[in-house]
């Protein structure tokens, strides 16, 4: 008995006694507040880590500006909630502009958008504003991180032995659709160019997890998949997902001695999680578009827009001005860092349209079922590469456009 | 007589209790321990559930299908059947719900229905309940044929099927699935036509009637088989000795089946409402999100009490919700990120004190309706 009301005495002290209160923030004049909505954890050392940290950076680097977020939200993480309820809450706190960094939210943030007329809705990935199907107060960023797969890719064709890729996917969409192939044409020609071998013999295989991360008993596990890729003969593992369990197994599986090699994606920081096998990182980095977006918002110039943002090619980890980047990872032997330098120099001099310059998206490319994507010397518009179909151009809506699919050669599901 | 009823009840109604301040002690610990200061949880809880009209609005929208769900446990938790299957079937009832808005509606323009009955809004809807009550009926049989014909025990059963729903489920909205639309980035169907869409409260946008009567009238139902009915009577029996209500003559096998359909089809309509919720109107990749699992757990904790059920399930939505706005505001009025998983701790927390609890009760203090007679030789054989 007096055991139990020891017990109660010390919860009843815990209770009152806990009444340190600091004061709550409160929205003060200057004060620009703008949410952020990731659809995994803040710090998963990915997708939703890069647009966290973004948020950060804004944070510093605009006066008066604040970032509130919701990390997680999805169905399996999140029953009890919608995109709906949490841009009520983020309104209610006072958010005047919101991010929504999802393709999972895209349909929902057009429809959402809708009820707050006066304030801003940004989706990342998407592409409504494309079209002028999208609210007027709705617009979309993405980073053109083609470029970093391509590198990847490069980096992948330099190191393998065996000539078996590994891509560990999310799901098939358009953009995963483009981000894979540009991998592939990356490998092959590095593969070809700077290997001397026929690119043809090259194996790249993919398998789609099902989502953008692990939801276990919904997804497929990407350890697993990861895992059954190396037994198979794969050397290089490149991860697609938002999450790092590629670089993670790829870890593993050196440390009990195997020759094998991983290239993270997203997060800058993502080669960390096993350094010596990492051969580096295309990430993306928000922050300068973030900034912009939300000076712009705050001053009221703000002109909903699908920008679609490229490396700063003078520097593509230049940390002021560029929207994707690829950090090296120590698993690169300073000839393979060279040699991958003039890979780049040549992808820059083809987008800013220097003569000699490196495109990799020209023709003849055919898809996976054996239609043509380009032509012979045919060069890829920016829609074509963005839904990776080769009639985006004469669409007049989103609906018209074919599916998406894989480049010959892939092994591995377009649908 | 009435006295010791209400002494017998005592410990069923103090075991939650005690479990829930016990559960609620633990988490001022954590909040403590993390450098949150609990008084301006309950704040927190309270505006992300009970302050504001909307707030109860978005509450009574997460607690129907948790409630409605728990009702059928009640029927199988009582006939001695542990129904895991029920997020199984909760999946399969957002499937069948879906599959009859593609049926029976225009769902891609221009191309008129898949089968046109010519039905209105409510038709549609109707045939929407009565799909998703179907499906996850159809799901629960197959787990209960599994156990009386098969030999498979219903947990087993259940488990496998949850994850056969899932995967079936996936399959359907990902990765250029049947009923993706072409193109789409996101992991679910298109969002359905208007005229597939519950009618919504006047006030509150994400609230519908509809869903509320029809939970009504499901509580109600229960109600009049756990307390009127002979069928309660019979699946008590079955629940307290399977084996000697069979020999008292209770079609066992019969009331297996059709307590699990029964179940399977409120599940089902759960996951209806899932799908047909105002602020979604689609398939999603996981329409259940853990919400059969959780209302096993309600049910647990009600003891297999019809009557307790919506309460205690009204708590956990609090939990739910108040546990999610607790979450954010910390962070965004304080900074301070809590970890995310401290609401899931929280409702194992309750119901993991709550069964000890019960032990403790049955341990110590055993009600006298229930004193065992203990028969030494049984124990001797077990």
């Amino acid at each position: 008995m007096f055991k139990k009301l020891g017990v109660l005495f010390v919860l009843v002290a815990v209770v009152l006694g806990g009444v340190a209160v600091s004061p709550r923030a409160s929205a003060q004049d200057d004060e620009f507040i703008f949410g952020v909505i990731l659809v995994g954890p803040k710090d998963d050392r990915g997708w939703s880590q890069a647009h966290y940290d973004a948020g950060l950076y804004v944070q510093e680097n605009v006066p008066g500006a604040r970032m509130i977020e919701l990390e997680s939200l999805n169905s399996a993480d999140r029953p009890e909630t919608t995109l709906d309820q949490v841009v009520e809450d983020m309104v209610a706190q006072g958010a005047q502009l919101i991010l929504t960094t999802s393709a999972d939210f895209e349909v929902d943030t057009t429809v959402v958008a809708e009820f707050y007329p006066d304030v801003t809705f940004v989706n990342i990935s998407g592409d409504d504003a494309l079209w002028g199907i999208a609210p007027d107060n709705l617009g979309n960023i993405m980073g053109k991180m083609e470029y970093g797969k391509m590198i990847a890719g490069c980096a992948a064709a330099l190191k393998t032995e065996t000539g078996k890729l590994g891509y560990v996917g999310p799901l098939i969409d358009p953009e995963t659709t483009r981000l894979t192939n540009s991998v592939y044409l990356g490998a092959r020609y590095c593969y070809e160019n700077y290997r001397g071998m026929d690119p043809d013999t090259l194996q790249f295989q993919v398998t789609w997890i099902g989502f953008w991360f692990n939801i276990p008993g919904v997804t497929l596990d990407p350890t697993e998949v990861s895992n059954s890729m190396l037994d198979s003969g794969v050397d290089v593992l490149i991860s697609g997902i938002d999450t790092t369990e590629a670089i993670v197994v790829a870890g593993q599986r050196a440390a009990e001695g195997n020759a094998v090699w991983a290239i993270p994606y997203d997060y800058e920081g993502a080669c960390e999680e096993s350094p010596d096998i990492c051969l580096g990182v295309p990430y993306f980095h928000w922050g300068p578009a973030y900034v912009e977006l939300v000076t712009q918002v705050k001053e009221g110039t703000y002109e909903p827009s699908w920008d679609w943002n490229g490396p700063d090619w003078s520097d593509i980890n230049n940390p002021e001005t560029t929207a994707v980047g690829y950090v090296y990872g120590d698993g690169l032997t300073d000839d393979e860092k060279a040699t991958l330098d003039e890979f780049i120099a040549g992808l820059a001099a083809g987008a800013l349209g220097e003569e000699g310059g490196l495109n990799l998206f020209v023709g003849p490319l055919n898809l996976q079922d054996g239609t043509v994507f380009l032509e012979e010397g045919e060069v890829a518009t920016e829609k074509q590469i963005w839904y990776m179909a080769a009639n985006a151009d004469e669409a007049t809506s989103p609906d018209e456009i074919s599916p998406p699919q894989l480049l010959e050669g892939i092994q591995g599901a377009s649908q | 007589m009435f006295l010791n009823a209400v002494i017998d009840m005592l410990p069923a109604i103090l075991a939650p209790v005690f479990g829930i301040v016990a559960a609620l002690g633990i988490i001022i610990l954590i909040l403590e321990w993390q450098g949150a200061d609990p008084q301006v949880a309950w704040d927190y809880v309270y505006e992300g559930t009970l302050k504001t009209a909307a707030n109860r609005a978005d509450l009574m929208a997460f607690w129907m299908p948790l409630a409605i769900t728990a009702f059928g446990l009640v029927l199988t938790f009582t006939a001695g059947l542990w129904n895991i299957g029920v997020e199984g079937q909760l999946v399969m009832g957002a499937i069948g719900g879906t599959w009859a808005v593609r049926l029976f509606t225009e769902y891609e323009a221009g191309k008129g229905p898949a089968l046109d009955l010519g039905l209105g809004r409510d038709g549609v809807l109707i045939l929407c309940f009565v799909f998703a009550a179907a499906a996850g009926a159809l799901w629960a049989v197959v787990a209960a044929v599994l156990k009386t014909r098969g030999g498979v025990n219903e947990i087993f059963g259940g488990v496998a099927l949850n994850f056969i729903a899932q995967t079936f489920n996936m399959y359907l909205i990902s990765n250029g699935g049947p009923w993706q639309p072409v193109g789409s980035r996101a992991t679910e169907t298109a969002r359905f036509p208007e005229i597939a869409r519950l009618p919504t409260h006047a006030e509150f946008r994400r609230l519908s009637p509809t869903t509320i009567y029809i939970t009504i009238g499901a509580f109600v139902l229960i109600l009049l088989i756990m307390y009127v009915s002979r069928w309660g009577l019979q699946l008590r029996a079955m629940g307290k000795n399977q084996r000697s209500a069979f020999l008292l003559g209770v079609h066992t096998e019969r009331n297996i089946i059709l307590s699990m359909a029964l179940c399977g089809s409120l599940a089902g309509l759960a996951g209806a409402f899932r799908v047909l919720a105002p602020d979604v109107t689609k398939l999603t990749a996981t329409p259940s999100g853990g919400m059969g699992f959780l209302a096993i757990l309600v049910v647990l904790l009600a003891s297999t009490s019809a009557i307790l059920t919506p309460f205690v399930s009204f708590v956990f939505a609090v939990l739910s919700k108040g546990g999610q706005r607790l979450e954010s505001g910390y962070q965004w009025d304080y900074g301070l990120t809590l970890d995310r998983s401290l609401v899931r701790v929280l409702q194992s927390t309750v119901v993991l004190m709550v069964v000890l609890a019960f032990g403790v009760r049955n341990r110590y203090f055993p009600p006298r309706s229930t004193l065992p007679v203990v028969d030494e030789d049984e124990v001797a054989r077990t």
